[in-house]
Parts: structure tokens; sequence; C-alpha cells
């Protein structure tokens, strides 16, 4: 999942750069040139950032961020703007921003530093993928092909298992010990059957073999 | 608890500036002259953030802090360094940054850039607005409104709501609320985070109409 960055600015050029530049960074962008339908897209859209030009047609960008946070709106903010004196700077960051870059300015640093502040805030940090399956450790969803896939707790824990342990034979008996840990249940036909369901689940069609059973030994993922 | 900030700063005067000035904040500050004891004071001290200079004697500042990213410490970091060219700074960044100031600086923006930093990462820092549809939580004053009314809440149940909403759309389990909420693992049961949740969900939604908080069976809860 690509995290999403609004930026408000009302010259076209700049706009363009921006955008250009992070979307290059693999960003999904959302650009206004002013702020007329900003808390209709917050309120619609995981934005995980907005870049926040200060002179603007309608408003003043740092009373805009002000009356947002006063009502509850906490997304992370960096300025850009050519009000570069120390005092616009103070009232930037009173104003309930998070970082503050002058124009005119550095492309790389503002990669930088929203990368940086996007690290800090974002959610989606642990993710691991193996194919076309992707795990997302902070809501333990898996996803395969872009769709998300319902699993019951035990195959969760035991694709899980699989995909921490990627190209590594697992024995039945280890399964038993990782996924089935708390279980009374403990015999190597539980592991069987529930291998057999978990492929039905992530395989419907049966011709991906993500997990391959090796005779006589256990199964692997690869 | 206090809020604890590192120093890194070989300027003797300098520092003692910065720690006078953080000090008038609030802040507890620990200052050092170099790097050599601050992997061992970070692993004994729950430290908020490091304020980071670069020229300084024995290992330089940003490679200092690449070393401990990899070592896995996440204690944001501060630069306050005179490598002021565009190359330094992504530099600065590259290697683990979460802020770079230049010098000479103005320390009201330092203040400001700290508190910024602070707001996000910081459990010790109380300020700020958390919202959530109808639910705004004022860490200031502790209170919680629910459609514009107050609803009161002990200590425990603000801080659980309040790592709910920190972490919207994510499915926080038992053990996770035990360890980030109670601060404590060993002394409570799960039926202790149970209990804690039903209360709060009788305290904000007492008509039972707008489904807040989720209960994500075998896994956790999520507030939605």
């Amino acid at each position: 999942m690509n995290e999403t960055i609004m930026i408000i600015e009302d010259e076209e050029d700049i706009l363009d750069l921006m955008e250009y530049t992070l979307t290059k960074e693999g960003y999904d962008v959302i650009t206004c040139i002013d702020i007329t339908n900003v808390t209709d897209i917050l309120d619609e859209d995981d934005v995980s950032l907005i870049l926040m030009d200060r002179n603007l047609p309608s408003t003043e960008g740092t009373k805009f961020i002000n009356s947002i946070r006063n009502l509850g709106y906490n997304h992370p903010v960096i300025y850009v703007s050519a009000k570069d004196s120390s005092d616009n700077i103070l009232e930037g960051f009173e104003a309930g921003g998070d970082d503050y870059i002058t124009k005119p300015f550095n492309i790389e640093e503002l990669k930088a530093r929203v990368k940086a502040l996007i690290k800090r805030t974002s959610k989606n940090q642990d993710i691991m993928k193996f194919r076309d399956i992707t795990y997302n450790a902070s809501n333990k969803v898996f996803n395969i092909a872009g769709r998300d896939v319902k699993l019951t707790h035990l195959e969760h824990n035991l694709l899980l298992e699989f995909m921490k342990n990627e190209n590594v034979l697992l024995t039945r008996e280890i399964l038993l010990e990782k996924v089935w840990s708390d279980s009374f249940n403990k015999q190597v036909k539980t592991v069987n059957v529930a291998i057999k369901r978990l492929k039905e689940n992530i395989d419907p069609e049966g011709n991906k073999d993500y997990i391959k059973a090796i005779r006589g030994e256990g199964y692997i993922l690869c | 608890m206090s809020v604890k900030i590192v120093i890194v700063e070989d300027g003797e005067d300098l520092l003692d500036l910065i720690e006078y000035s953080l000090s008038k904040e609030d802040f507890e500050t620990i200052g050092f002259l170099d790097t050599k004891n601050v992997t061992q004071f970070l692993d004994e001290v729950d430290v908020d953030l490091l304020i980071m200079d670069r020229n300084l004697p024995g290992v330089e500042g940003s490679e200092f802090i690449q070393s401990l990213r990899a070592e896995g410490f996440t204690t944001p970091v501060i630069y306050l360094s005179a490598k002021a060219k565009d190359a330094e700074v992504e530099e600065g960044f590259m290697r683990g940054g979460d802020d770079y100031i230049t010098k000479p600086f103005n320390m009201k923006e330092l203040v400001l850039r700290i508190h910024a930093i602070l707001r996000r990462t910081s459990k010790n820092l109380n300020e700020g607005l958390l919202s959530h549809r109808d639910l705004i939580l004022d860490k200031s004053s502790r209170t919680l409104t629910v459609d514009k009314k107050e609803v009161k809440l002990t200590k425990l149940e603000f801080n659980l709501l309040y790592e709910f909403i920190l972490n919207k759309n994510t499915i926080l389990d038992r053990d996770y609320l035990l360890e980030n909420v109670w601060q404590d693992t060993e002394s409570y049961q799960y039926r202790t985070v149970n209990v804690a949740i039903n209360r709060i969900k009788e305290k904000i939604d007492p008509d039972k109409t707008k489904d807040y908080i989720q209960t994500i069976h075998g896994v956790g809860y999520k507030i939605v």
C-alpha cells in the first residue's frame, strides 16, 4: 500500500514539480490549488502527510492548519513556503506544523524530510512480501494479488510461519510446535488438514503452488 | 515523568546554553561532549530525543547515528550542525535523522522543532488534540468530548482510548495493550483488558449505536 501525500500549492509549476518527484518516489499524490476541498479529502482518504504552501489566494496556510488542528485533524504537516524569516518559521510551528522548508528548496532535502516524517508517523511499516502475497503486520491482513484474504486465526499463524521461513523446509513437528503451541490437538494429521485448507484459501484455482509438500519431510514455501 | 533529552555537542558554551534553554521548557537534559558514553546511556535510560552535533572529536555525529540505527535504537534525532551544504543535510537524513538544523540557529526554532517531534513520538509530552469521528481527546487537559459533550474518563481509560486512536485501523492485541497502556504484562490478565474496554464502550457509546471499538475474534480490538 502506498502512502498518500496531499500537496496544497497555488503555483502550478511548483505543484507539478513536487507531484512528479514524489510520484517517482512511489507515493500517491493528491494535489489541491486551494483549501476548498481539503477537509473533505482528509475525511475520505487515508492521507499520510500534507505539504502546505502559505501564501494562498483564499487564506494563509498556517491559519488554515491551525484551524484544522482545532477540529482534531492530526495529520503531519510540512510547510513549503517563501516566507523565510525566523518569525515566519516560528509562526509555522506554533500553528501546528511538523516541519518547515523555505523556498527556493532543494528537492532532495524535501524528499528526505518527507521520508523522515512519514517513517515516524506511519503505521504501515511492517510489511512482508512473498511473490504476490503481502502481509501487513499492523492490521494482520494477508493480501494476495491485490485482494484481502480472510483466514482463520490458525491459518493466519500458519501462513505467517511460512512467510517468516521463505524457502525453508518446515517439518510437521516444527509446525506443530510453532503454530499449535497452545493446543491439545497435536497430531501430525492436523497439520496436513490445515495446510490443505490453507492452500484452498490462498490459491483456490490451485495453479500458484505456493506451498509444496516434500514427501516424508514436510512443507516448503517457495 | 518528564521529557529527557540527550545533547551531544563538543562546544561547552553552546552545550550550556542549549541545556539552559531547554531546562526552562521543563525538559530534563543530559549533555555529552562526545559520543563515547552515549550508547551505554541510551541502554540504561529511556530517552525521548537526541540533539546531535556532527563535527565531534572521535566519531562523526551522523556516522554515530547510523551505527545506533543499525543496533536498533529508534530514538528521534535532530542534528544541529555547521555542515550546511545540501549534500551534507541529505547525508544526515539518510543516516537516520528526523530533523536537521544548521548553525547558526535560532534557539526558539530549536525548541519548536523539538516540540513538533515530541508531539508525534513521546508519551511524556502532553499537548495537542487527537480526534476520531466525533471523539476529541485533549492531551493537555486530559479530557474527552463525544459529539461536543464532555465525558469523564479515568486516567487508564483515557490512555487506552488514546492508544486506539493513535493506531486507527490497526488491530491491537491484548499483549500490545497491556504493554503499552498498562505498561505491565506480568501482573495483569487478558480479562483486565476486556473489562476496561467494555467500560469505555459504555461511557462513549451508551446507546450502543456507534460501534467505535470492534472486537476481532481471536486477535484483538480496533477502533473504526
